[in-house]
């Protein structure tokens, strides 16, 4: 296979640059002091460190680790709290590898039940809610390529493990060209007008030029951002597909694993969007059973499904099928499932639940698990309107936000300083630290100088009440927001806030997505991202020319960087534009940050494989591979 | 009487369409709509249009106004917009039994209460009986039941072993897992409703014991409990009546927190989704189905009136 010379092989056993961590003095000071204090050695080929080193890794240094190794806890590393460096050792994946009943081989059959949202309409991948589905979709869909997730997996860093999907193997020819081969025999859900015949390579070559905008420029809108610099798809033979791309697209690969370019049968498509949105006919590893918003969502498996699991060979998927009551949002149900049995896992937003869960049952096992820095709370400012416009301003409200204490209160410590890009690029297992935030000049919490930078730039929210609106999404959320309205009312100004309830959400997005703000001047958002790759994050989000930009970005300097970091290859090299995008991002506070919060679930002992890593989200079902590899030993 | 019968539901049409206009004008007046709640990225305005004109929001409003009316009028009321392949009749239809159920569970607690309960503070007014019969429903009145109701549920489940399911199942699928799920939230509803039907009763009870037909029942030697069962009773339910229609009436809106809270699919719980997302045919026909279904309540109670008291005559 190609696989073993291509450029994500040799990304993958790439060790981290340290020319950068010189540059970033301040980092580096901070990082070695808190690797030397821990006996970290960073450098060392040896796949055998202690799980002790990883966590106190310096900033942006790579570990590996032999899963199952016994996690020791020591003193956190510089920058980090003794409750979060206890809970992030104590729950850290590594130690699924040791729980009771993990080297048993997988046993097949029950039910998993777990909570789900019914935040999907149907089962279109092209149409507005393509991104959304990346929670209910790969249940019934594949993609090209997917990263891999098991007990097993080092899950954190997962451009070390991308793994085909439909594609057996993939090869990056040269900077424009990649080849997929793909798997024989793989037979789409026996459904009208489908009926269980073969995928072919044609399937993928039609998906990706609907994808692409090309088709309908209305239709792609989660996968319009992969596809659209895609030139031409060659499909040799009915295994074999080709993309050319017009420019060099070191993008592609690593975004063809975030979970919306999902391949569909053309003649399901062209049944018409209604159908098309009724019945998802896809290869995956369920055939849906029920999708009956708010009530439940149910599956059952496909036993014509290709698939092996790649550690015991045995067929996937393991469980015969799954129960998903929509009660996310409604903590006291979901709380009250997990206790009484009918539901096996819990996403719990906050410590002390996370607690009480845990001790629910004795054969629990909890993860806490680095969050994807898409998901978190911060503010998003009306970047074309006075005073908004000056930059003074936009860093001003930066300065006012004590993050420490956010994290420290509503986050009861399970929390890091927020920041959008994407970390595991870098081969860092947990997000940037406020020492490496402010080595890469994040405006840092200091209220006095805050008040000199309005103060130089006139006062403008004098006489002027700042209006604020955020959506009540999740208690946590709605709480960092509370106290970002309050820090910035201790700082002087008069801030008016609006709290969006449920039944009011559509206010919201018309807001941000349809920019009607009509008199608001910021938001409180939730979604940074998501992604896989770190375009998303910086093109995605900053581009002025992107569809993601619903920040209104408009900064040349961003424009030019985030287009040149899609084109290069070189890791170290896109490393340093990626950074410089961050320092640039950061110092201009194009978007107001507050804290990063841990993901913290807890499921019943008897399940297995039901990960949460940095970008697969088991609680939501984002990314998760569609529970495929899960199994239940009752 | 049946003239009367027809004058109301001719009446009634009128407040229906007047309903359905409101509403139609309503939902439409409220910032956002169904597409931008859909979507999760930015789009220029013209994708918007090309996107609001496949849902016929780009239509005059008089034109869509008329096309979900002439729908409604062959009992088609058409489908979602935010789940395009959804009917909407079809969800009303799926959620009317869980409402329903609510109801009546909530209602036959709010009578199982309320009218002993009333009827014991009346006949022991100012006791120690009638005190604790007030606080009992004071706190009916003051504890909100979305308090009420997660207590029950985080600490039923902690303390008690309530293992009610949280997926819905119909009463003809299985009767004992849907009364496991039923009975805590109906019971919760019908003791909030509870409090005010003990309170309608007590003092309808009072005031009829206060008539003089009840000194002469008690004059001519009757046992108290025969003067309160055949003579106080029956004159004291015209108001307890009354009470009851408009504990439908609101019922009918008013489910939500328990349907939210317990997870029950019912119409409250479809109107706050479609409402949270602008699903105009959702809400539209919602709200209409719930107006029928008041008015249809209003006039079935104004007609018992005749059958429990025969000195009421309709012209």
């Amino acid at each position: 296979m190609a696989e073993d010379t291509n450029y994500w092989q040799r990304f993958a056993r790439k060790r981290y640059n340290r020319r950068r961590l010189i540059q970033m003095g301040a980092i580096g000071a901070g990082g070695l002091a808190a690797a030397a204090a821990v006996g970290c050695e960073g450098d060392d080929d040896d796949a055998t460190e202690t799980a002790t080193e990883a966590v106190g890794e310096e900033p942006g240094e790579e570990t590996q680790e032999e899963p199952g190794e016994e996690t020791q806890v020591e003193g956190p590393p510089e920058g980090v709290s003794e409750v979060l460096h206890d809970y992030r050792t104590r729950f850290n994946y590594r130690n699924l590898a040791n729980a009771p009943g993990q080297s048993d081989e997988p046993v097949s059959g029950g039910t998993l039940n777990f909570s789900t949202y019914a935040g999907v309409t149907g089962w279109n991948l092209t149409g507005p809610e393509g991104d959304t589905l990346a929670s209910f979709a790969p249940n019934h869909f594949n993609g090209l390529l997917a990263f891999a997730q098991s007990d097993f997996n080092n899950a954190h860093n997962l451009y070390e493990d991308i793994q085909g999907d439909l594609a057996e193997s993939f090869e990056q020819v040269d900077e424009t060209t990649f080849t997929f081969k793909l798997h024989q025999g793989v037979k789409f859900h026996d459904i009208a007008p489908v009926n269980g015949r073969e995928l072919v390579a044609e399937d993928v070559a039609y998906a990706a030029e609907v994808f692409s905008g090309k088709q309908d420029p209305t239709l792609g809108f989660a996968q319009q951002p992969i596809f659209s610099g895609v030139e031409s798809v060659e499909t040799p033979d009915d295994y074999t597909v080709t993309f050319k791309f017009s420019e060099p697209a070191a993008y592609f690969i690593n975004s063809l694993t975030y979970p919306v370019s999902l391949i569909f049968a053309r003649e399901a498509f062209e049944e018409g969007p209604e159908a098309f949105n009724a019945t998802p006919i896809g290869t995956g590893p369920f055939i849906l059973d029920t999708f009956d918003p708010p009530n439940v969502y149910r599956a059952t498996r496909n036993p014509e499904y290709f698939r092996r699991d790649p550690h015991s060979g045995l067929q996937l998927p393991f469980i015969d099928g799954f129960e998903a009551p929509m009660l996310l949002g409604n903590d006291p149900a979901e709380e009250a499932g997990f206790r009484a049995g009918d539901l096996h896992v819990i996403w719990s937003h906050r410590k002390t639940n996370f607690d009480a869960m845990f001790e629910a049952f004795d054969d629990n096992v909890g993860q806490v698990t680095t969050p994807p820095p898409g998901y978190q709370p911060f503010m998003t400012l009306k970047l074309d309107k006075e005073p908004f416009t000056d930059e003074r301003v936009r860093r001003a409200l930066q300065m006012l936000i004590n993050q420490q204490a956010l994290v420290d209160g509503p986050a009861e410590g399970l929390a890091d300083f927020g920041y959008a890009q994407d970390f595991s690029f870098f081969g860092r297992e947990y997000p940037w630290s406020a020492t490496d935030l402010a080595a890469m000049g994040a405006n840092q919490y200091n209220p006095e100088e805050a008040r000199s930078l309005l103060e130089a730039a006139g006062n403008p929210f004098e006489g002027r009440p700042l209006k604020m609106l955020w959506p009540i999404l999740d208690g946590l959320q709605h709480e960092v927001f509370t106290l970002v309205a309050d820090f910035w009312r201790q700082g002087g100004i008069e801030v008016e806030t609006d709290e969006v309830p449920a039944a009011e959400l559509s206010r919201w997005s018309t807001a941000l997505f349809g920019r009607q703000w009509g008199d608001l001047d910021v938001i409180g958002q939730g979604f940074a991202g998501p992604g896989t790759d770190p375009d998303q994050y910086s093109y995605g989000a900053l581009n002025s020319a992107s569809a993601r930009n619903v920040f209104y970005v408009d900064d040349p300097e961003l424009d030019d960087l985030t287009a040149r970091q899609r084109s290069i290859f070189d890791v170290d090299a896109r490393r340093d534009v990626l950074l410089q995008i961050a320092e640039r991002d950061l110092a201009q506070a194009f978007r107001i940050w507050a804290i990063l919060p841990y993901k913290l679930s807890v499921r019943r002992g008897f399940v297995y494989n039901f990960v949460d890593t940095i970008h697969a989200w088991a609680g939501i079902g984002w990314g998760t591979k569609g529970n495929e590899v899960t199994w239940l030993n009752q | 009487m049946l003239s009367y019968i027809a004058r109301r539901v001719a009446a009634s049409t009128l407040v229906l369409f007047l309903v359905s206009v409101i509403v139609f004008l309503m939902v439409r007046a409220a910032p956002g709509d169904v597409i931008l709640s859909k979507i999760r990225q930015r789009v220029s305005p013209e994708e918007l249009e090309v996107l609001r004109g496949r849902l016929g929001l780009e239509d005059p409003l008089y034109q869509q106004y008329w096309d979900w009316l002439s729908g409604i009028l062959t009992l088609d009321f058409g489908n979602s917009l935010y789940r395009e392949h959804e009917s909407v009749l079809g969800r009303i239809l799926d959620g009317l039994p869980v409402t329903v159920e609510l109801i009546v569970i909530a209602l036959a607690t709010s009578v199982l209460i309320g009218v002993p309960v009333g009827i014991i503070a009346a006949v022991k007014q100012n006791s120690f009986v009638d005190l604790v019969a007030r606080i009992f429903s004071v706190t009916g009145l003051a504890l909100p039941l979305f308090w009420l109701g997660t207590l029950a549920i985080v600490y039923g489940t902690k303390w008690f072993g309530y293992t009610a399911s949280f997926v819905y199942v119909p009463i003809w699928e299985d009767p004992v897992a849907n009364l496991k799920q039923f009975w805590l939230p109906g019971v919760l509803l019908g003791y909030n409703l509870s409090s005010i039907t003990m309170r309608v009763v007590r003092s309808s009870v009072l005031g009829v014991m206060r008539q003089d037909f009840i000194r002469t029942a008690r004059a001519k030697g009757l046992a108290e409990h025969i003067v309160v069962g055949r003579h106080v009773l029956k004159n004291a339910m015209i108001p307890v009546m009354t009470i009851l229609g408009n504990q439908i009436v609101f019922l009918l809106g008013g489910t939500l927190i328990v349907e939210f809270l317990f997870h029950l699919p019912g119409l409250g719980f479809a109107a706050f989704e479609a409402i949270s997302v602008r699903d105009y045919t959702m809400i539209q026909g919602i709200v209409l189905f719930l107006g029928a279904m008041a008015i249809a309540v209003n006039l079935l109670v104004d007609t018992t009136y005749a059958w429990l008291d025969p000195r009421i005559k309709y012209a």
